[in-house]
């Protein structure tokens, strides 16, 4: 569903993107706040295509280490890296609602738009982020997850 | 700054995805040493999201997954056969040269092992080439995607290093050619040593000319790219648009290959693979914050100077670092850290932000193709069935060609600079 969501943002900002580039050309014209639309929209794509990502098991990261772990170590580094990424989001999270109630109520300057309507992108991401980490704890923790079952498997044996 | 250092460390090496560990050890930074100033750090990661060039990015990843998606890695192949195929070992000599086009249209190196490892790794071994030497030529080749232009990486490090795109395009395009040139040297002379098979082509004038036909109309396609950015016609995400849209014509009109429902899996492909590096661009924009509060930068430069050392030597030392950090940092975080520490040091030296940039991204493609982290040594691994100790030996002998440009990217400036010095 975020991913669908994402991709119909991505999918608007390449269209505004041809049609702004079209106009321009074609009758040496532009759409009122154009530019400042696709930014806002890319804004929301990458704060919640960051979180899917989280859900996804699909961030960037030096992974040979963990990799070589196995068994009880390695669901314990799982959910301990899962309890890291939920506490940066946390404080970014909460930190950034004092920081929208000091200037998200100045306008854009095109589109005269308040800026908190993309500034939330910010604590709506890490919110997303934190369930995600959560949801990924749980399954670890139940045996859902690949590392959580193999936890499992070696404690049995 | 010893606590920014050891931090992220760890918690890159516990596995934290990069993109946190920065963010995780700009937060300890500030909680040791500035707690008032941990306030900003969600306006930091706002600013670093918040930049209308940084749409470049998907735009540039989805007109490669639409041109591959299009079958235009069957066209290059038929094309570089044309050419290449009739010398003594002419499925390599077709694998480095359609590595060469390829990267001119994917820009990516990932896409372009997936997509022709999976064409002539099998053709090869079939033909009589080994396994090893087929995957090593295709994972070594294939690093040239990223450097012939356009390049994802290097409009990932216009962003960070606040340079042209049509600059580094340029600059990196002399490099990226070189590159191939020499592969396929080393190509013709493995080959003439292992008596390697030539290729018949038997294709009438007609269907020659179908060949270069549809596979001339993907090649326009990065000469437009580059021409309308370096030109000014329209910025680097404007024309990446613009090539999306292309890309999609030509897969739906010519090759025929790129079917309509595969599109939302190919647009949710294409963002998500850009929020990942998105991310981690919003929140190293925190990381080169403190950097520069802390005078880092000004910190490596004076260390730099106090060593005495010629600037030869010291670009010497700085690629060693780039493909040493290849070696474990995937190529877009390591542009993302190397970048704010090195660059105000090397341009104190007199390197230019142009030659500096295609020097990392060149240094950097050679960590793909290296173990423990090599992507393509992943994706031919899986493609060959063979482990990614035995590829990355094979690739050795063609990795020589790397090498040898990089040293010269670093001190035959004209290399990377005579190019951008027609733009104005």
């Amino acid at each position: 569903m975020l991913e669908t969501i994402v991709a119909v943002f991505f999918f608007v900002i390449l269209i505004m993107t041809l049609l702004l580039v079209s106009l321009r050309y074609g009758l040496n014209t532009s759409i009122k706040g154009g530019y400042e639309l696709t930014n806002y929209l890319f804004i929301y794509t990458t704060a919640i295509g960051a979180a899917v990502s989280v859900n996804r098991h699909e961030h960037i990261k030096i992974d040979f280490i963990v990799n070589a772990t196995k068994g009880t170590l390695r669901l314990a580094l799982d959910v301990l890296v899962q309890l890291l990424i939920a506490v940066i989001n946390g404080v970014i999270g909460y930190l950034s609602v004092s920081w929208i109630r000091q200037v998200g109520s100045f306008l854009s300057p095109v589109l005269r738009m308040p800026n908190w309507m993309v500034q939330v992108a910010i604590p709506v991401g890490s919110v997303l982020t934190i369930l995600f980490c959560l949801s990924n704890i749980v399954r670890d923790l139940s045996g859902e997850s690949e590392t959580g079952r193999e936890s499992r498997a070696s404690a049995a044996e | 700054m010893l606590l920014l250092l050891s931090s992220l460390t760890i918690f890159l090496l516990l596995g934290v995805p990069i993109a946190y560990s920065l963010g995780l050890s700009g937060m300890s930074y500030f909680l040791v040493h500035h707690p008032d100033l941990i306030v900003i750090l969600p306006q930091r990661v706002f600013a670093g999201m918040d930049s209308e060039a940084m749409i470049a990015l998907p735009l540039f990843v989805l007109m490669g997954l639409l041109m591959n998606a299009g079958g235009i890695t069957t066209r290059l192949i038929e094309f570089s056969l044309l050419f290449v195929g009739r010398f003594r070992g002419g499925l390599g000599l077709v694998n480095v040269l359609a590595s060469m086009v390829f990267g001119g249209i994917s820009g990516s190196s990932v896409s372009d092992t997936a997509s022709i490892g999976a064409v002539l790794i099998p053709e090869m071994k079939r033909k009589g080439y080994t396994g090893e030497f087929a995957s090593g030529i295709t994972v070594a080749s294939s690093t040239m995607g990223m450097i012939i232009p356009p390049s994802v990486p290097m409009v990932i490090y216009a962003l960070v290093a606040e340079e042209s795109v049509g600059k580094l395009f340029l600059g990196s395009l002399i490099p990226g050619v070189l590159i191939g040139v020499l592969m396929l040297v080393i190509t013709m002379v493995v080959s003439v040593v292992k008596r390697y098979p030539r290729e018949e082509v038997t294709l009438t004038s007609r269907q020659k000319w179908s060949v270069v036909r549809k596979s001339v109309l993907a090649l326009i396609m990065p000469v437009f790219i580059i021409g309308s950015v370096v030109l000014g016609i329209a910025t680097a995400t404007e024309s990446a648009a613009i090539g999306v849209f292309y890309a999609f014509i030509i897969g739906i009109v010519v090759t025929k290959g790129l079917k309509l429902q595969e599109l939302p899996g190919l647009f949710k492909s294409a963002i998500m693979t850009s929020a990942n590096v998105m991310i981690i661009i919003a929140l190293s924009k925190l990381y080169i914050w403190i950097l520069a509060l802390e005078r880092v930068p000004l910190a490596v430069a004076g260390f730099i100077g106090a060593l005495n050392l010629p600037a030869a030597a010291v670009l010497l030392l700085i690629i060693v670092v780039i493909l040493a950090t290849g070696t474990f940092v995937d190529v877009s975080p390591a542009i993302l850290l190397l970048t704010p520490v090195f660059l105000p040091a090397v341009v104190l030296l007199g390197v230019s932000p142009i030659q500096f940039g295609v020097l990392l991204v060149s240094g950097l493609a050679v960590g793909l193709v290296t173990p423990p982290v090599g992507m393509c040594l992943n994706v031919a691994s899986a493609i060959s069935k063979l482990s990614i100790g035995r590829i990355f030996k094979a690739a050795l002998p063609f990795l020589l060609a790397n090498v040898l440009t990089l040293i010269l990217i670093a001190y035959v400036e004209p290399i990377t600079l005579w190019l951008p010095s027609f733009m104005k």
